[in-house]
């Protein structure tokens, strides 16, 4: 019987069927003399056992929105509005501690390096089971087991003597697969994964991913997965938001909109993937770049580059609109998307 | 701000240096260890009669001096060194992080002794006494920045172009190790400024009757009971003035730092 | 495909090894094989696709040939004349006619240096004067897509694709005969990844360019490669012309590297997903480097280390005991695109 059957930590209750509720979320970084709303007016909902996937480039915010969402923002960025709600209970007026309670057991992060988000003075098994016992209270045996057991469903072969190994001992895959396992092992309602895929090999991404599908399975969390990758998303993902520049510009379910995207930053991202994919001579493109944090333009921030532009879009800023009943669309002009 | 008031101060001093120079060297025994704000000497005087004030400004611009001249030669002698030993790596490294080894050991107060038997005590052995060893610490810090620069892409890139590495260092490190050369340096200033005012109060630094920081020191010693500012005075001029070199320092590493690590946008 | 034979750059059975520990003596005692056994030609004009995944040694490879390295075996010969000496007695000449644009675009510009310098600093060897060589950094600015008034600015002041367009100008500054590519747009964002590839593919065209492009995306190779050399663990793998390779991809790593990066229109079942673990790079053993994680393999792979041989046609070469050709999955991935 393993440990986990035996009730010792059960899958944390989320009663409501919303899992998270973010609500107008601005997210600010205050610089000598000018501010910038990194995170702007942003909004989107998690519900039970969903994958949500985040896309959006450099510049988007959608890592600093996911550090939003656990409270891990330090001066000089601070949450400057909105709200977190997670399990119907609002974050935002949490004192520290009661925030450090929650953070790795009811939601749990996945960050992008795994080179970097070990501690590379304690061995593995350790981590895992000091993350247990902060968060339970359990003899330090049967830490171990629960450690043991994780490492196992994590998919890396003899656990018991990898549990005893040092991070730099492991190749960057399997470190991201202890990362998991550290991100799943107290069962949390909701595990944010920022970019996981992005500093590996494409081999050792598809093992990944595959293993976060399966895990999803087994445990029923939602997921909140990041990524500039299109791909990645289609993979795994139930729902999607895409952000650009600190908004979020569209929202939809997975299949009909990569099927038929209506923002034009939509339709460019998934246009430039799939000519990249074809035999074609040139790739599609997107003119421009992403604006800088300080060089914003004052109405649609994607009007720059945008080839649907009308006058309007330089006007004044169009809001994130339901435009039916699973798309939200922040756009003036969208038009039909031919692949 | 407070850099350029601190700047504008050591300035001041360093100009005056010189015309003080009546003011300090006039005795008048009948005025000795007359305390601070007496008429006619806002600091006092010392036991020959010399009005404090004068002394202190000089003794100032003298350690000012060798702190300047000491400090140009390290930074000089060190950056090349570093450079060369970072980027070439192998036996240049090899020799000189050796003679770094060396001179950061060697006992200051050992060599100031050992040259002021040869030469004579004085403005000339304080400075080759200190120069001599100083430039190890700045060698040393400016061969890691080497280091790390050598591995940075433009670097590889001049390579790749066929620039030859003294160009590769004249144009590519040598900029990149500017600032933080500034700010060092001024650090630096301020320590030669203590070592200095040490070794005058052994007397192995300027001679009589150019007044020195730790010369006044020295003599104030002897009056501790008696005429406690005699001793204070120099302190506090000492301290002052490592104060305001490393002010300089600050103020600099403010100035280049956020351009050094400026955020991508 | 060339009648006659112009091969710009060649490669002989390049090696590089690095030593991981040495004894008292300073002499290495293990080694790591960066580089085993790679041989491969490029001909005028044509563009050459390296691909591989980290450990691969594509970027050993293209220090090696830009003389930033020198390879432990092997040789390299530019237009025929064998240039491997020791690195550091490559002139300057030599040097200046294979340039390379590296992959980070915020390292690989001195941030000190004003770009119009970073560029001219491409053409110090040619002799010309300061301000004929300020009107050619202009000229070449203009022609990777930015204006020549940028000239004045700092790296700082510059996107990221911004400044690999100055990479690519200053690499063109130097009038290379071989361009080499090292992931160029790897740490761009995506949107502006293709904007560099268009730009490449047309100064490819237009000035006639030899290009080495290295990638660990085929789908990036796929554009911009005319053949494509597979890499793994230091080895070539599978060598052929573009579309053969991804018509008919032979080596079960090739097939694997493909299946992982086409996945629009690829349903997840089809998906090839490897298991174990990477072979141990140093000091390997006589087998296969890639048998550990292959799904195709048998005894011998274990024993023996296959060597790189015509497979299913002249130019299609593979290093594999076990290949198939694995028609029906890869034709469905065509469609998809």
């Amino acid at each position: 019987m393993s440990v986990e059957t035996a009730g010792v930590v059960a899958q944390a209750e989320v009663s409501t069927r919303r899992v998270l509720e973010v609500s107008h979320l601005t997210v600010v970084i205050d610089g000598d003399g000018w501010r910038v709303a990194a995170v702007d007016d942003v909004s989107f909902h998690v519900d039970r056992a969903e994958v949500l996937g985040i896309v959006g480039e450099s510049g988007s915010g959608k890592s600093l929105t996911a550090l939003a969402i656990m409270r891990l923002v330090d001066q000089p960025v601070r949450i400057a509005g909105g709200s977190i709600s997670f399990a119907g209970r609002d974050l935002m007026p949490l004192k520290p501690e009661e925030m450090r309670q929650i953070r790795g057991s009811q939601i749990s992060m996945i960050f992008q390096d795994p080179m970097t988000s070990l501690d590379e003075t304690f061995t593995v098994g350790r981590q895992l089971v000091e993350l247990v016992q902060a968060h339970r209270k359990v003899s330090r045996h049967e830490a171990d087991d629960l450690a043991t057991e994780m490492l196992q469903r994590v998919g890396i072969a003899s656990p018991k003597a990898r549990m005893r190994a040092y991070p730099h001992e492991l190749s960057g895959g399997m470190r991201q697969r202890v990362v998991i396992a550290a991100a799943l092992i107290l069962r949390p309602a909701l595990v944010i994964a920022d970019e996981i895929t992005t500093a590996l090999d494409a081999t050792t991404q598809a093992q990944i991913l595959e293993l976060l599908i399966e895990l999803r399975k087994d445990f029923g969390m939602s997921v909140i997965l990041i990524s500039h990758d299109l791909g990645v998303v289609n993979d795994v993902a139930d729902r999607i938001a895409v952000m650009y520049a600190g908004h979020v510009v569209e929202v939809g379910d997975r299949s009909s909109l990569l099927g038929e995207p209506l923002h034009p930053y939509t339709q460019g991202l998934l246009s430039s993937r799939l000519s990249l994919l074809s035999s074609s001579d040139y790739v599609s493109v997107l003119e421009g770049q992403v604006p800088g944090l300080r060089n914003r333009p004052v109405a649609c921030r994607f009007a720059p580059r945008c080839p649907n532009r009308i006058a309007r879009c330089t006007e004044a800023m169009p809001q994130l609109v339901s435009v039916s009943a699973d798309r939200e669309l922040r756009c003036y002009n969208p038009t039909e998307w031919h692949s | 701000m407070l850099l350029f008031v601190a700047g504008g101060l050591i300035g001041v001093v360093l100009l005056a240096f010189p015309s003080l120079h009546h003011f300090y060297l006039d005795q008048t025994l009948s005025e000795a260890l007359k305390r601070p704000l007496s008429p006619g000497h806002l600091l006092g005087t010392d036991p020959l009669g010399r009005d404090q004030l004068a002394r202190s400004l000089a003794g100032l611009g003298v350690s000012f001096t060798i702190g300047l001249i000491v400090t140009l030669i390290s930074v000089v002698v060190g950056m090349v060194l570093g450079l060369l030993a970072g980027y070439f790596r192998g036996v240049a490294d090899l020799l000189i992080s050796a003679a770094i080894d060396v001179a950061w050991g060697f006992p200051i107060i050992l060599l100031a002794v050992m040259l002021a038997g040869m030469i004579g005590p004085g403005f000339i052995s304080v400075i080759l006494a200190v120069a001599l060893l100083n430039w190890a610490g700045f060698a040393r810090i400016i061969r890691g920045y080497a280091l790390v620069l050598r591995e940075r892409e433009f670097v590889d890139a001049a390579r790749a172009i066929g620039v030859p590495s003294l160009r590769v260092i004249l144009t590519h490190l040598l900029p990149n190790v500017m600032a933080p050369t500034l700010v060092m340096g001024s650090y630096y200033v301020a320590s030669t400024i203590i070592i200095e005012a040490g070794l005058s109060f052994l007397g192995l630094g300027v001679q009589a009757p150019t007044p020195s920081l730790g010369q006044m020191l020295a003599q104030g010693r002897d009056f501790l009971r008696l005429a406690s500012w005699e001793a204070l005075i120099p302190a506090i001029t000492v301290a002052l003035a490592v104060f305001s070199f490393n002010i300089v320092g600050d103020g600099l590493r403010d100035i280049l730092d956020p351009r050094l690590s400026r955020p991508q946008g | 495909m060339a009648f006659v034979s112009d091969p710009v750059l060649r490669g002989e059975h390049i090696g590089k090894v690095f030593p991981v520990s040495r004894d008292l003596l300073g002499r290495g005692t293990h080694w790591l094989s960066a580089l085993e056994d790679v041989s491969f030609t490029l001909e005028r004009g044509h563009s050459l696709g390296v691909v591989g995944e980290s450990g691969s040694g594509k970027s050993t490879l293209a220090r090696i040939l830009v003389g930033l390295l020198p390879p432990t075996s092997g040789r390299i010969l530019l237009n025929g004349r064998d240039v491997s000496e020791r690195q550091r007695s490559w002139t300057s000449e030599v040097r200046r006619r294979v340039q390379i644009i590296f992959q980070d675009p915020y390292s690989s510009l001195d941030p000190r240096m004003r770009l119009r310098e970073i560029i001219t600093e491409g053409m110090w060897y040619s002799g010309l004067g300061t301000r004929q060589k300020e009107q050619r950094a202009y000229e070449l600015l203009e022609q990777v897509g930015l204006s020549s008034s940028v000239g004045s600015n700092y790296p700082h002041q510059l996107s990221g694709g911004q400044r690999q367009r100055v990479g690519i100008a200053r690499a063109l500054a130097a009038n290379p005969d071989v361009l080499i590519a090292d992931e160029p747009v790897s740490a761009l964002d995506v949107s502006v990844q293709g904007q560099i590839l268009n730009l490449l593919r047309r100064l490819q065209r237009e000035h006639n360019l030899t290009l080495l492009f290295i990638t660990h995306d085929l789908a990036v190779a796929r554009h911009m490669a005319d053949s494509i050399v597979v890499m793994h663990m230091g080895k070539i793998v599978e060598s052929a012309p573009t579309e053969k390779l991804f018509l008919k991809p032979l080596h079960p790593y090739t097939q694997a590297l493909l299946s992982a990066s086409l996945v629009f229109g690829r349903p997840r079942t089809a998906r090839i997903v490897l298991e174990g673990d990477l072979a141990n790079p140093v000091d390997p053993p006589r087998a296969c480097r890639f048998a550990s994680r292959c799904f195709r393999r048998i005894d011998r792979c274990i024993k023996e280390d296959p060597r790189l041989e015509p497979g299913a046609s002249s130019d299609h070469l593979l290093a594999c005991f076990n290949w198939v050709e694995m028609e029906k999955e890869s034709n469905a991935a065509s469609r998809a695109g």
